[in-house]
């Protein structure tokens, strides 16, 4: 019986303890940090990892997150300075600095992440309608590249200069929205991302229409542009012809026109030494080439063929 | 992010239970199951693909390395992260099913949200895209950002949507992807550098980009029309290719039947001019006979040849009534002929 008193005294103890133990110290995760309140009134932070102590059952501990924490805006539609009703998501990070007085000032994480929806959606109505559509959009000045040169060049017309770009005017948002944000709740906002810009439904089908214009347009232009390009083809193929006839032509016709000459030239040396002599032989000639079955010829007696048909005598006729 | 922990079940020493009567093996009992416990919850083991940090009281002692550890309960924590992974976010899709053949789903709900976007001359374009990325310091990993994944793609369609709206459509679609792809790897590894959220960005890769649903058929019909003209202008290509030659052909034609027929020309003049110089020699021997026989061999040719011969004296002046000739000549191609003969 002395022993299981023992026993049981032992036991009582020792959950005694353990209940002590467990109220007076706690740990400090490295990735928390604390707010130690006294009936609700905090007495002190730590910020620091490690393992602490407390006044158990008077002294409470509040947890707080030390890393970076996300918040997640709802997308809302704005009207910029250019009339175009847009719609804009943003996405944050932020961090607790100062745990006491996020602490005291909202309580809970929960309450910062509402504080945020309110500063940065604002900043981001502001800043949006106060701006261009484009100046949005863009981030930079670069020139766009597009495959074809009409496109370019029309493009260049509707190009407008680029101020400040959606990467300027993000970190004007985190600026404007991280005014206070410190010294009244012990916030910090680590990165202000727009994370979609987007025209609002009702104006899509607006912009398919634009862009199906534009492509049929640019379509068009092809094909006229193949017709061109088949007609300059056609042209200098014609007059390519042209030219190759008529130098074959021209050609020729000298090379005919010389041996013409030549051959004048060879007749000439030849016949030149006794003209009486080639015009008899050619005149016979032309007799043989003349007569035929259907000629009628009528002759004087006088001719020298025909100078023996009345007499024979060597002497002539005549005389 | 699971707990390095391995547990076994407790065992139970049936030596301390087996004499109850003895006080002292009660108590080595329980000091040995005791240890048995204490000793299963103070190791843990990491795997090849693992590392993990240990925590004392909360606070980061060190990072270890695959194999088996030793850890007191209560006093330290293990945090362990598989630091040779590659993980994978997709944007704008959904991998179904992943192997030889994946299934990609592009309509899972919100999908417009993360796909359509804005380019620079205000077109829309649905860009669907991969990151992949490994953790390169489990301790900023689980020490600085609370949600890396959530950080990553929320950062990722920011600096997406910051890049493509700086580009023309032509670009997205076609020409800039490569650089997209390039710039944005860069932006968002400086942005989560900032953050020291402990991961790098190994890939990023524009799995598709295409013009929306609704316009791809304008888009279609450019390609088309490119088609088109390349065929027109081949056409005639064509054709040039093969008029031109043949044009060239029939040139050459033309000039060498010309020179074929100076060739003739001139042989043609040197055979009669080398024939009468042949005859002119032999004719200088003796002129008078060869005259003489050359016009009489000519007459006794022709003469029988003709139709009809009149053999006129000198002195009758006019015959011609006498003859009916005007009949005999009509529709004729007779020539009539005087001649005064051969001197």
């Amino acid at each position: 019986m002395k022993i299981q008193g023992a026993i049981i005294t032992t036991i009582i103890a020792i959950v005694a303890l353990i209940v002590f133990i467990k109220g007076s110290l706690y740990v400090v995760d490295v990735r928390e940090q604390i707010v130690v309140t006294q009936f609700g009134k905090p007495v002190r932070t730590v910020t620091q990892p490690g393992l602490y102590s407390k006044i158990p059952f008077i002294q409470n501990v509040k947890y707080f997150e030390k890393r970076t924490i996300e918040w997640d805006g709802e997308s809302s539609d704005i009207l910029t300075r250019d009339k175009e009703n847009i719609e804009v998501n943003t996405w944050a990070l932020w961090k607790i600095i100062d745990p006491l007085r996020f602490y005291t000032a909202l309580g809970a994480e929960y309450r910062g992440q509402g504080v945020l929806d309110e500063i940065i959606e604002s900043s981001v109505k502001n800043i949006v309608s106060a701006y261009m559509l484009k100046e949005i959009v863009r981030d930079t000045n670069r020139k766009l590249v597009y495959t074809t040169k009409e496109l370019e060049e029309a493009e260049m017309i509707k190009a407008v200069f680029i101020e400040k770009g959606r990467g300027i005017l993000a970190e004007e948002i985190m600026i404007a929205a991280s005014q206070g944000l410190e010294d009244r709740y012990g916030m910090q906002l680590v990165d202000v991302v727009i994370r979609h810009i987007n025209y609002v439904s009702s104006v899509i089908p607006k912009i398919y229409d634009r862009m199906r214009s534009e492509r049929l347009r640019i379509a068009n232009k092809y094909e006229s542009e193949g017709r061109r390009e088949e007609a300059e083809i056609i042209g200098s193929v014609k007059k390519e012809l042209e030219r190759i006839e008529s130098e074959g032509y021209k050609r020729a016709k000298e090379v005919m026109g010389e041996a013409d000459a030549q051959a004048v030239k060879i007749y000439a040396e030849a016949y030149k030494q006794t003209p009486e002599f080639y015009s008899f032989l050619k005149t016979l000639e032309t007799y043989k080439n003349t007569f035929d079955n259907r000629t009628i010829l009528i002759l004087g007696t006088k001719g020298e063929y025909f100078k023996y048909l009345q007499s024979y005598s060597e002497k002539d006729p005549e005389n | 992010m699971a707990n390095g922990y391995e547990s076994r079940p407790p065992e139970f020493n049936l030596d301390s239970i087996n004499w109850p009567s003895n006080k002292k093996y009660i108590f080595l009992g329980i000091g040995i199951i005791a240890l048995i416990i204490g000793t299963s919850f103070s190791y843990f083991t990491v795997n090849a693909n693992q590392e993990a940090v240990i925590l004392r009281f909360g606070r980061y002692i060190e990072t270890v390395g695959p194999g088996l550890h030793f850890r007191v309960p209560i006093i330290n924590k293990v945090l362990v992260g598989e630091v040779k992974r590659i993980y994978n976010e997709e944007f704008g899709f959904r991998t179904r099913s992943s192997g030889k053949t994946s299934t990609f789903d592009y309509d899972f709900p919100g999908a417009q949200e993360e796909s359509l976007m804005l380019t620079g001359d205000l077109n829309c374009a649905e860009v669907h895209w991969v990151i992949r990325y490994k953790i390169m310091n489990l301790k900023d990993f689980f020490f600085n950002v609370r949600d890396v994944k959530e950080a990553l793609r929320q950062v990722s369609q920011g600096v997406m949507r910051k890049i493509v709206g700086d580009r023309s459509i032509d670009e997205v679609l076609t020409v800039g992807r490569t650089e997209i792809e390039d710039k944005v790897k860069i932006e968002i590894g400086d942005k989560l550098d900032s953050y020291n959220c402990g991961i790098s960005i190994q890939v990023v890769m524009l799995k598709g980009v295409n013009p929306p649903q609704a316009v791809k058929e304008a888009f279609n019909a450019v390609n088309q029309a490119v088609q088109i003209r390349d065929r027109i202008i081949n056409d005639a290509e064509g054709q040039k290719n093969k008029i031109l030659p043949a044009a060239l052909g029939k040139k050459e034609q033309v000039i060498k039947e010309a020179e074929g027929y100076q060739i003739k020309r001139i042989n043609q003049a040197q055979g009669d001019t080398n024939a009468f110089l042949a005859i002119l020699e032999e004719y200088k021997k003796a002129q008078d006979v060869t005259r003489r026989r050359l016009y009489l061999e000519t007459m006794a040719e022709i003469l029988p040849k003709c139709e009809k011969l009149y053999l006129i004296d000198e002195k009758q002046k006019s015959i011609l009534p006498f003859l009916n000739l005007g009949s005999k000549l009509q529709g004729s191609e007779s020539k009539l002929l005087e001649t005064e003969g051969a001197k």
